[in-house]
């Protein structure tokens, strides 16, 4: 077999039995890999009404076939749970190298099941794979426990997934980690793991990916790195990393200064790329097999936290416990919440988020010291977001509140309706830095139909918005108007958000970063099908490939389906439809602009064969996609959401 | 070859998103079939202008221009 490795490692960790099944031609062809194994284990394991911490509930690591491999940028993995954040379906991929060594090891993908009695971490060494103690390693920053698993074991090269403190703790946002900083941070797939008492998952692979034609594959893989030398967005992130947005957001009025109450300040420069590369970059990072190198590693140099370092921050790290909860003037205190949160293991989008909305509920008398024990909210306040940051962690006193994330909060500080104003979220997760108003129609779109909630940038990745104006002719040839290039419109987004998302599965199927195909658009879906089929030794067509996204993005819609979740919750937050965006600097360009929700959502119903009056996929679409199965449990559920949709409000999550 | 009126040509140079609309008429008037419709719609706008010319509805030079200026051409084209 050629670029698979050919099976999965079912771990249950209720009774220890572990086993290794075959993935079949049949399967692999229907799925590909990654996000796409995930998405039908999820779907067939783990019953939407269960609770995402039942020991049954599955979680599912994915790698694709070209993991391992020489085609740039292949070193995504995807995991995948029902989320404890949203009750629905949840996903989140990381880059690093842990994923290439699975496939060394042998397998496609890892599905864990069950709950150990006591803390515990998983061992692979190609086919022998033990499940050991970790009590020693329980309460440890996945920093620490990297390097002490990496001691016991012996081997410095190994690499290792973990979860942090906050995933030990269950707190809903928590992330899964590997090669110490590369997070899964979406969707709280380290909370579950930490249910399951397993602290990570230490790989040794000595294997290698056979590749069918290994001299087209180089040839292959050898132009998209030429065309990666000259590429514009690869230029910006390898100089920058992802803060290389910071200014941009500025510039354009999408950044969220103060819980999205403002699109741009005047300061924003404080924490841009440009001036983190020159004060505190200490080196630049690259994952498996990547052209691009984005990732940075910081070294505050001077002030309260002199001496920290780390890997990070991301623009989606750095933002939420910064400018989100209207820090801006010292940039070192940003870049140690972002020090903060990895080193938790939470999720820095839901964390900031959460505690941006808390600081807007104390701003509008929604809350008062009484609620926080004390603690005093307010906009730029430094010391108390840090403290919040480490209290949500440890779930501690208001902490503990805050650790539900940003809508359950609400619900259980009871503020109805004026409270959820504030949480800047769809489907019960928080919406990342990105306000639809500024950074374009097509974005906002997509947070409202997002099978994961509120989505980000690595997700519906609607970029043919953001960057498709640096390729100039792509939004013609994709989507037949070059007007779709502005942000502030409606022109061609429908069509422009079922087309990315449909490639995002796919591209999430091959576990290759976005980076390369959809923010820099260097990589395209024919090239993504050459360099599949010269590794496979398939002949997978476009049509084929893309019709696989699109399977994947039906499969997870009819996962919240059944948890009658549908039309009423394809929305956006009421500030985004309701708050013209207001005057910021001089240069904001989207002065007055509110997002026009309504007059895409239909069109793109039609464009997914959805239902209007549910949003469920119609049994045809179902059909034609090869999911019977999923006709046949959606259909006594669509009368089922039409009589309630009448009485019913949205659910703010499942 | 016309396969549009004027009228028809004026509603879709009026709208916002065109594909779906142009590809569910171009079927109505059986241009497309069910298969080519699901095809063009994964693939892309210029999917629609190669199957369009390999079909003979627009000509090789209609479609150059349509693949360089997108619908406001094509739909002048399929006029």
């Amino acid at each position: 077999m050629y670029g698979w490795a050919g099976q999965r490692l079912r771990v249950n960790l209720s009774n220890g039995k572990i086993t290794k099944e075959p993935l079949s031609y049949e399967y692999r062809r229907k799925w590909i890999g990654g996000r796409g194994f995930n998405s039908e284990v999820i779907y067939n394991e783990t019953p939407p009404n269960m609770d995402p911490y039942d020991p049954e509930a599955r979680v599912c690591i994915g790698i694709g076939p070209l993991s391992g491999s020489a085609a740039p940028s292949t070193g995504r993995v995807t995991v995948s749970a029902k989320s404890p954040l949203t009750g629905g379906f949840g996903d989140s991929n990381m880059g690093g190298h842990w994923g290439a060594e699975v496939k060394y090891a042998g397998y496609d993908q890892i599905i864990i099941q069950g709950r150990s009695a006591k803390p515990v971490y998983l061992w692979i060494d190609d086919d022998k794979v033990e499940i050991r103690d970790a009590g020693h390693l329980w309460g440890k920053y996945p920093r620490e426990a990297d390097q002490m698993i990496k001691e016991e074991l012996g081997d410095e090269d190994i690499h290792i997934m973990l979860i942090g403190p906050a995933g030990e703790n269950m707190v809903r946002f928590a992330c899964t980690f590997n090669d110490v900083w590369r997070a899964a941070g979406r969707t709280g797939t380290g909370g579950v793991l930490g249910s399951k008492n397993l602290k990570g998952i230490a790989t040794r692979g000595s294997g290698t990916v056979k590749i069918a034609d290994p001299k087209k594959m180089m040839e292959i893989c050898n132009e998209l790195r030429q065309k990666f030398k000259t590429d514009v967005m690869k230029e910006g992130l390898y100089e920058y990393g992802s803060l290389c947005l910071i200014n941009v957001a500025n510039r354009d009025g999408w950044f969220p200064w103060k819980n999205f109450q403002e699109g741009a300040h005047p300061k924003a420069d404080n924490m841009s790329g440009e001036t983190h590369s020159r004060t505190v970059l200490k080196h630049r990072e690259g994952c498996y097999a990547c052209p691009i190198c984005c990732g940075r590693f910081t070294q505050i140099k001077d002030g309260e936290w002199a001496g920290e370092e780390f890997g990070g921050p991301e623009y989606e790290h750095a933002v939420p416990t910064g400018p989100r909860c209207g820090i801006l003037e010292d940039a070192n205190a940003i870049w140690h919440n972002a020090r903060l949160t990895n080193d938790y293991g939470m999720d820095g989008i839901e964390c900031g988020g959460t505690i941006a909305a808390a600081i807007e509920w104390y701003e509008k008398g929604l809350i008062t010291t009484k609620e926080t024990g004390g603690l005093e909210l307010e906009w730029g306040n430094e010391a108390v977001v840090e403290k919040l940051i480490r209290m949500i962690a440890k779930r501690e006193g208001f902490g503990d509140i805050l650790a539900e994330g940003a809508d359950r909060a609400a619900d259980r500080l009871g503020l109805g309706d004026k409270g959820h104003y504030y949480t800047i979220t769809t489907r019960g997760m928080t919406l990342p830095g990105d306000d639809p108003r500024g950074l374009g129609f097509g974005y906002g779109l997509s947070f409202a139909v997002g099978t994961r909630g509120g989505c980000d940038h690595l997700r519906s990745l609607c970029c043919l918005e953001l960057s498709g104006a640096l390729y100039p002719g792509l939004n013609t040839k994709l989507l037949g108007d070059e007007r779709a290039n502005r942000p502030v419109t409606t022109v061609g987004k429908p069509y422009m958000v079922y087309y990315e998302e449909n490639q995002k599965a796919t591209t999430d199927c091959l576990n290759v970063c976005c980076f390369t195909t959809h923010w820099s658009y260097a990589v395209q879906t024919e090239d993504q099908v050459n360099y599949l089929n010269a590794t496979t030794g398939l002949d997978f067509t476009e049509e084929e490939f893309q019709e696989v996204g699109e399977r994947i993005y039906n499969l997870e819609r009819a996962y919240w389906n059944r948890l009658m979740s549908g039309v009423r919750e394809d929305t956006v937050p009421e500030r985004f439809l309701n708050e013209p965006m207001p005057q910021g600097v001089d240069y904001q360009t989207n002065v007055g602009a509110t997002f026009p929700l309504n007059d895409m959502l239909l069109k793109y119903y039609r464009y997914r064969d959805w239902d209007p009056k549910t949003g469920f996929p119609s049994v045809k679409k179902l059909k034609a996609l090869g999911l019977e199965n999923v006709a046949k449990d959606l259909e006594p559920l669509r009368t089922k959401y039409l009589s309630e949709s009448e009485k019913k409000k949205k659910k703010w999550y499942c | 070859m016309a396969v549009m009126t004027k009228t028809e040509a004026k509603k879709f140079m009026g709208m916002d998103d065109r594909m779906i609309d142009i590809l569910d008429f171009l079927k109505n008037k059986g241009v497309l079939n069910e298969e080519n419709h699901r095809k063009i719609l994964l693939g892309g706008y210029f999917r629609l202008v190669e199957y369009l010319e390999k079909e003979k509805v627009i000509t090789g030079s209609q479609a150059t221009a349509a693949q360089k200026n997108g619908f406001d051409d094509l739909i002048g084209a399929l006029q």
